[in-house]
């Protein structure tokens, strides 16, 4: 007699999974910034080369600029401007150099299933807040701990349950995070 | 956003936030009146002679246009390097010859096995597109789950989704990424009288 056939068995292979989506960081925002500031300096040589031509009605900006800055001499007020400059120039070494922002969490699939960390806090609080015994809950969750918060009716036990129903819950993670529990009791809050 | 143009945000950011600096130390380093101890020519105030000069020059303006022309259109290509084209077009099928053409739109299957993993327990909804990613073809779904939802069951339709789509596409080379969002408030149940 041959065996029983389930239907992972006649179910054909699933997709190979694609890589974790990443997010660019805030070097995806600054990149178009710089660009849209060279546009403008591009059009504003232009301008300026129409205006020196003739052929646009006006005054040029960039000899207003130079005009303006001539005889300008050494002044207190230059050291901090110039290290707030600095501070800028290092925030943009910094975002240029950070690496891609990797915010989600694989479950254990066959094919690529991801949870980004702000879902996983989502899950946690709302499984948090199935058990018995907590009047609220709230989560915070980076990809590797998950912390909650809970205000019960008592202490005795609620920790444990809510750690318990948690980590239940976000079984299905392929690296389930650490979970962490905070309880507060009406007697802490008043 | 494709990694070539991260890339290049990024080495352009670098040359930006290095230029920021040195610019920001040198105005601070002048301003202070420490910038003569290592550069002894520091000028005491600012002549800006050489720019004068230039403006004034014949050839100005044709070099001011020709520049501003390169700076706007290396800014437009930088730009529109962001816009996403990775969509994927038809794709053709087995058994396309002489007699016709058999070609799949990729999309309308994908969207049919989103609505299908829309139809699991507690996956409220889910879309999906089909992009190019490194030269492989990605279908990537969304879907927004409840927060009571069991994720081992819509993991599992996930699968299933994917491998019967991988079915109708005929492709060994396609690639799957499903993305589940949890939605913040439980939905209501309606109420059974």
């Amino acid at each position: 007699m041959s065996a029983p056939v389930s239907d992972a068995d006649v179910r054909p292979p699933s997709m190979r999974p694609a890589a974790a989506p990443a997010g660019s960081g805030p070097v995806g925002v600054v990149g178009p910034l710089l660009a849209v500031l060279l546009l403008a300096l591009g059009v504003l040589l232009v301008r300026d080369a129409l205006v020196t031509a003739g052929t646009v009605s006006g005054s040029a900006w960039l000899p207003a600029v130079v005009d303006g800055l001539r005889g300008t001499g050494p002044a207190g007020w230059l050291v901090p401007a110039g290290a707030v400059v600095v501070l800028v120039g290092l925030w943009l070494v910094v975002v240029a150099l950070r690496p891609r922002s990797r915010r989600t969490l694989p479950l254990t699939s066959d094919t690529g299933v991801f949870l980004h960390v702000r879902d996983v806090a989502r899950l946690a609080a709302g499984a948090a807040g199935d058990v018995d015994g907590v009047l609220d809950a709230s989560a915070s969750a980076t990809r590797r701990k998950v912390t909650v918060t809970v205000s019960g009716t008592a202490a005795a036990g609620l920790r444990e349950d809510v750690t318990e129903a948690v980590t239940e819950r976000l079984a299905a993670l392929a690296s389930a995070p650490r979970v962490s529990v905070l309880v507060r009791t009406p007697e802490e809050s008043s | 956003m494709s990694r070539s143009v991260v890339g290049l945000d990024r080495v352009l950011t670098l040359l930006a936030g290095l230029l920021v600096v040195a610019a920001g130390a040198a105005v601070a380093a002048w301003g202070g009146g420490w910038l003569v101890q290592v550069w002894a020519a520091a000028p005491r105030t600012l002549q800006l002679r050489t720019a004068s000069d230039a403006f004034s020059a014949s050839w100005w303006p044709w070099a001011a246009g020709a520049a501003g022309v390169v700076a706007a259109l290396l800014a437009l290509w930088w730009l529109l390097a962001h816009v996403p084209r990775n969509r994927v077009g038809d794709l053709p099928l087995r058994g396309s010859g002489r007699g016709g053409r058999l070609a799949l739109d990729p999309s309308g299957a994908a969207a049919t096995a989103a609505d299908v993993l829309a139809a699991t327990p507690g996956v409220r909804s889910a879309s999906s597109r089909v992009v190019r990613e490194r030269g492989s073809l990605v279908v990537d779904v969304s879907a927004t789950v409840e927060p009571t939802a069991d994720l081992t069951a819509v993991v599992v339709a996930a699968d299933a989704v994917t491998a019967d789509l991988r079915q109708v596409l005929g492709r060994d080379d396609t690639r799957a990424r499903v993305r589940l969002g949890v939605a913040r408030r439980a939905r209501r149940q309606r109420r059974v009288s």
